[in-house]
């Protein structure tokens, strides 16, 4: 009993000469609170309030579509988690508009209305039942959008489309039969009978207009991921990043053992030091995304697209890992609060770009925040090639990025490094 | 021993490091002459593993410098790092690897490559008598052995100026007499200038040319060992008294013919004495304390050895 009580002290003494670990203790699960309250909140409130940040953003181009898309658009506006965006800067979005900001990503899914219309509504050939070629609106989808975000705008989009369009041809209809057939009915028969007709009109039969799903134009890929899919280049990214908590592993069992201490006294200088600990784990991260994704491809079918630029992402990605692994071991004051702190760098920025949930559902400050993220640069290069289908010319950004993080780390690592 | 005196190697002039407030090496000169062994003898926390830190080039000193022969000793200094082998207190090897796999790689961190790596890491371990575990992971060894290969791993490179910090700690007598054959063949065979860090007198007394005595960051004495025994003249008896009468006891004892010094000891309780003849002086010292009414507690004679040199100049043992 004695000696137990003796180990405990012992231990809450040690406990309490490593302050910045027992920081990182109780900071993990308070920053896992705060991170994930702030970017799902929006998922567990029930009926997403008009014009918050929880309601899907939709940017839609009503250009000379007219009246007809006018109401669609109001009808959609007002519907509960849907907030129809029509201009930007002041001035009405058109169709390229549109299909640019989902292509570039600032929207998950955007609206086209069909140039007339509303003229083609008032087409006689229709009312008359002759067919007509009918239009289409246009639903712009990010491939990398899962269709939990899009299938509700959706379903909206052709509920409300067949709601006015059938009351719009309704009304038509009644007022054409009116004027040349039933001219002699009285005022108080012809309402009754418009208001039925009108309701008729709603009632469902093929409508002119159609919805259509595509991809941004330049978007090579038409395939729609399924949500293994999406998430392979979360799951990838999320794993490559834990490569921190073993380097610091390592480098303190090192300093511990006096290994690094001895080193210190040999002819060489801490920069060669640190690249030849770096490049062990670089090669682990690769070994690592490679496996992943023979996984996603064997197992799943996934496509990998065009493999060198997925292997230039990849590259870069684990130098940021692993550069990450090292500025940590250089800030950490201990083993304990390393690692600790690795978690919470990790999986904190791993929510925040995008790794867990997409960064489209989170409030718009969030999705700022998580801009400087690499998780975030990396998803996007990962998703340009898998459900996009870019090239090497389509990740290019997202790998200088990524390379420009690395850098960064690593140069703090080197400047923070310790011997001992 | 070697007593080969070709010129000084190593030079310290003006050392002194602190770590905040705490002076851990307090203005050292010393010069290490070309092919011998020199001890540095200390208590734990005298500020050895600092002093050789600064002499090896880990760190550099608050003030004052370090050369090796011209080339001043800093960390950046590659050329002298080149030519200094260090065996640092910590057996600092890699458990996981096996004993070739940690000497291959700290060789190949000091330039050496191909058949000349593979040659000299035979070598090294027939010198530590590790040939035959070579294979086996570090982590299997023996303390004893894990500190042969610690010294295998300073001497790959065959470095002018070997220095080993407290290298026989915590080692089974076997493992200690074999570091100590090595160490001397190192130095009369090889002509390698040693730099021995310890805290036990046996080690510098029997390996060391010369001794510096470090205490509180300072070099108190350095000599032969055979001149800082002599130093002492007899011998020194240590004696328990009340420590309210130490002051009276001291002017009583310092008085007497036989006594050449009387000084406060390791603490409150004891006092040195140092004497021509501690036996003979002890009857004097127990007749006088008689006389005077006053009593004596316990009653120790130090042979003239570097304990009790280090106790003189220290006032305290090398154990404390």
């Amino acid at each position: 009993m004695r000696a137990t009580l003796a180990f405990t002290i012992k231990e809450f003494q040690v406990l309490v000469r490593d302050p910045g670990g027992l920081f990182v203790l109780f900071l993990m699960p308070v920053m896992f609170m705060v991170v994930f309250s702030l970017a799902l909140g929006g998922l567990f409130e029930e009926g997403a309030a008009r014009g918050s940040a929880r309601a899907l953003e939709v940017p839609v181009a009503i250009g000379g579509a007219g009246e007809v898309a006018e109401q669609v658009v109001e009808q959609l506006d007002a519907t509960q988690g849907l907030a129809m965006v029509r201009e930007q800067n002041g001035q009405p979005l058109t169709a390229e508009k549109v299909a640019q900001l989902v292509a570039d990503g600032e929207y998950p899914v955007g609206v086209v209305f069909p140039e007339g219309l509303t003229a083609l509504l008032e087409d006689p050939r229709i009312l008359r039942g002759e067919q007509v070629q009918p239009l289409e609106v246009a639903v712009i989808v990010d491939p990398a959008t899962t269709a939990q975000v899009t299938g509700p705008l959706e379903g909206a989009l052709s509920a409300v489309l067949q709601q006015v369009v059938g009351r719009r041809l309704g009304e038509a209809g009644a007022a054409l039969w009116f004027e040349q057939v039933a001219v002699g009915l009285p005022a108080e028969v012809r309402e009754r009978l418009a208001a039925l007709m009108q309701q008729g009109g709603q009632g469902g039969g093929a409508l002119p207009v159609t919805t259509r799903r595509q991809v941004p134009p330049g978007v090579e890929r038409e395939q729609f991921p399924d949500q293994f899919q999406q998430n392979a280049a979360g799951y990838t990214v999320m794993g490559v990043f834990f490569i921190a908590t073993v380097m610091i592993e390592s480098i303190f069992v090192e300093r511990r053992s006096g290994a690094m201490r001895r080193l210190r006294a040999a002819p060489v200088g801490r920069a060669p030091i640190l690249i030849s600990k770096l490049v062990p784990f670089y090669v682990v991260n690769l070994i690592q995304i490679a496996i992943m994704f023979a996984i996603a491809r064997l197992a799943f079918g996934l496509d990998l697209g065009f493999v060198p630029a997925l292997i230039v992402v990849s590259a870069a990605l684990a130098l940021v890992a692993t550069g990450l692994g090292i500025a940590l071991a250089g800030v950490a004051r201990s083993e304990t609060q390393g690692t600790g702190l690795a978690v919470i760098v990790v999986l904190t920025t791993s929510a925040l770009g995008g790794v867990m949930v997409p960064r489209f559902i989170m409030p718009e400050a969030m999705q700022q925040i998580g801009n400087i993220t690499p998780q975030a640069w990396a998803i996007q290069g990962y998703q340009d090639v898998l459900v996009r289908g870019q090239g090497l010319g389509g990740v290019w950004l997202e790998a200088g990025v990524l390379l420009i993080f690395a850098a960064v780390f690593t140069a703090l690592g080197i400047w923070r490094f310790r011997f001992d | 021993m070697s007593s080969a005196d070709n010129g000084t190697l190593l030079r310290a002039g003006g050392v002194m490091h602190r770590y905040g407030d705490l002076t851990a090496v307090n203005d050292v000169s010393l010069n290490v002459r070309r092919g011998e062994v020199f001890g540095l003898l200390g208590p734990n926390g005298a500020g050895k593993s600092t002093l050789i830190g600064i002499l090896c080039g880990m760190f550099a000193p608050t003030a004052g410098s370090v050369h090796l022969g011209d080339v001043p000793v800093t960390p950046g200094a590659r050329s002298a790092k080149q030519r200094i082998g260090v065996v640092p207190q910590d057996i600092a090897l890699y458990e996981k690897l096996s004993g070739r796999q940690n000497l291959r790689f700290f060789g190949r961190v000091y330039g050496l490559g191909g058949r000349r790596l593979r040659e000299r890491v035979e070598a090294v371990l027939d010198v530590v008598g590790l040939s035959d575990r070579g294979n086996d992971r570090a982590e299997t060894y023996s303390g004893g052995m894990q500190r042969r290969l610690n010294l295998a791993a300073g001497l790959l490179h065959e470095p002018e100026l070997l220095i080993l910090d407290e290298p026989t700690v915590g080692v089974d007598p076997q493992s200690r007499n074999h570091i100590f054959d090595s160490v001397e063949r190192l130095n009369q065979d090889k002509g390698v200038t040693i730099v021995y860090t310890t805290h036990y007198m046996e080690e510098a007394e029997r390996l060391c040319d010369r001794v510096g005595i470090i205490d509180h960051g300072k070099i108190v004495a350095l000599d032969t060992p055979r001149a800082l025994i002599e130093s002492l003249g007899g011998g020194v008896i240590q004696i328990g008294i009340d420590p309210g009468q130490a002051e009276q006891v001291t002017e009583i004892l310092a008085a007497l013919e036989s006594v050449q010094a009387a000084g406060p000891g390791p603490d409150e309780r004891l006092l040195n004495i140092e004497a021509e003849s501690a036996r003979h002086a002890l009857v004097d010292v127990m007749q006088a304390m008689n006389a005077a009414a006053l009593e004596v507690e316990t009653v120790r004679i130090l042979e003239p050895n570097l304990e009790s040199v280090f106790l003189r100049y220290t006032g305290r043992s090398l154990r404390d």
